[in-house]
């Protein structure tokens, strides 16, 4: 093998090794805490201008320059293209929809809204709330009035600032993105390249706008999660891993004494904030999906149900992102035909329409 | 919106309320926007009106 194959397979290798190193990197710490308990740690302001925030800025930079140099190497932003996704990519935007109502839902009858952190009072406006959040469930999982349940998802996540934990309400800007895309693409498209017919004739680009905003906005809330649970918040991932110390795998289970909880807690906000730093910036993002199903996906047989109903719209975002691509061909390349139902568009009606594309003269999955 | 805007009026944040006023409005406005874009009453970016691809730019 020559140097430079050694040197991507070491690097390749260390990667994969951090990431599952901080293994339950995605697991939300403020799930299993009291909400109300005045004794949650809360972000410690004099980390900001820390070493800790420096080693984030370090890492993301790293990884957003690496990322930027493979895909200039691949040639494609939609890299790696499998034929696996074309049949993948057959219901996404319907099990985004149902995974983002069943835990809207989940958590509109403790009562709260998205998450257990951010619960609703027990009084009539709390109960009201929760009502208007169940119905915007149900509509995203039946499709009945389903761009009316997206905007009411959207609106749901200014109205969480009334606990007044605003880091509670910025992990939920992935919320606003899954509005946005119910509302252009519709929980009844039978793929991700497909949009409403209405905003089709209003907006030819409305799809991949809000898929944009779907991957902007998700990045963003995976790093607002990743600073104040981990990075800025230290006490509460020692909180938390004081409970599971098992997941300290490098310390606990490889008997390292040097890499201690806060060395722990540091290393999974990084590789966590680093995911959507990745998120944000739009390179290889089927090669970001792929890598966070790792982090995103080990944390949960050793938690309670909540982590894994919680993470439900995250999971349907990963995989939404993950198969989708752009309806202009490939990499983008193409040419936006002018829409051409298909027989099988009479069984939605007119609600969506496939696009195709006109330079590969087939249907635009990729 | 307006729900939002008289819920948050109704039961201020226990913390300072202008900061939670000020990142209500933003959130509000982020939706509005967002909405507009994809209803084709705004463009993605001044001057864009069309090409969105929802990338970065690089090696399309």
């Amino acid at each position: 093998m020559r140097w430079g194959g050694r040197c991507a397979v070491a690097a390749l290798g260390g990667a994969v090794g951090v990431v599952v190193a901080a293994a339950p990197a995605g697991a939300h710490v403020k799930w299993f805490v009291d909400p109300d308990d005045p004794s949650r740690p809360r972000v410690d302001w004099s980390l900001v201008f820390s070493g800790r925030t420096l080693a984030v800025i370090a890492v993301a930079g790293t990884a957003v320059a690496a990322m930027w140099i493979a895909q200039r190497v691949v040639g494609s932003r939609r890299w790696p293209h499998l034929r696996l996704f074309e049949p993948l990519a057959v219901g996404a935007p319907t099990l985004l929809a149902v995974q983002a109502g069943i835990a809207v839902v989940f958590a509109a009858a403790q009562p709260a809204i998205f998450v257990p952190n951010i619960p609703l009072p027990h009084n009539a406006v709390g109960f009201a709330i929760a009502a208007i959040a169940m119905l915007a469930g149900f509509s995203l999982i039946t499709g009945i009035g389903d761009w009316v349940g997206g905007v009411v998802l959207m609106l749901l996540v200014p109205l969480s600032l009334f606990r007044g934990r605003y880091f509670d309400t910025f992990d939920m800007l992935f919320w606003i993105g899954i509005g946005i895309t119910i509302v252009a693409i519709g929980r009844a498209a039978r793929s991700p390249g497909d949009v409403r017919a209405w905003l089709r004739r209003r907006n030819p680009s409305a799809r991949e706008f809000a898929v944009a905003a779907l991957r902007v906005l998700t990045g963003f809330a995976i790093v607002a999660a990743a600073l104040s649970e981990k990075i800025w918040n230290p006490r509460l991932g020692e909180a938390f891993l004081a409970d599971h110390t098992a997941f300290n795998i490098l310390g606990q289970g490889l008997g390292l004494d040097w890499f201690t909880g806060d060395r722990f807690v540091l290393l999974a906000g990084v590789v966590e904030a680093t995911v959507g730093v990745l998120l944000v910036a739009g390179f290889l993002p089927r090669v970001v999906i792929l890598a966070m199903w790792v982090p995103f996906n080990l944390g949960i047989p050793f938690l309670p149900p909540q982590e894994l109903i919680g993470h439900l719209p995250i999971l349907g975002i990963m995989y939404f992102l993950l198969v989708e691509a752009s309806p202009t061909g490939a990499d983008g390349r193409g040419v936006v035909a002018s829409p051409r139902p298909t027989s099988d568009d009479t069984t939605t009606g007119d609600r969506t329409q496939r696009v195709s594309s006109s330079r590969h003269g087939r249907r635009a999955w990729t | 919106m307006v729900i939002s805007g008289v819920v948050l009026a109704a039961a201020p944040p226990p913390g300072s309320p202008w900061v939670a006023a000020v990142l209500g409005v933003v959130l509000v406005g982020l939706v509005a926007y967002l909405l507009a874009v994809v209803a084709g009453v705004l463009p993605p970016r001044p001057g864009r009106r069309r090409g969105w691809h929802g990338g970065s730019g690089v090696a399309r």
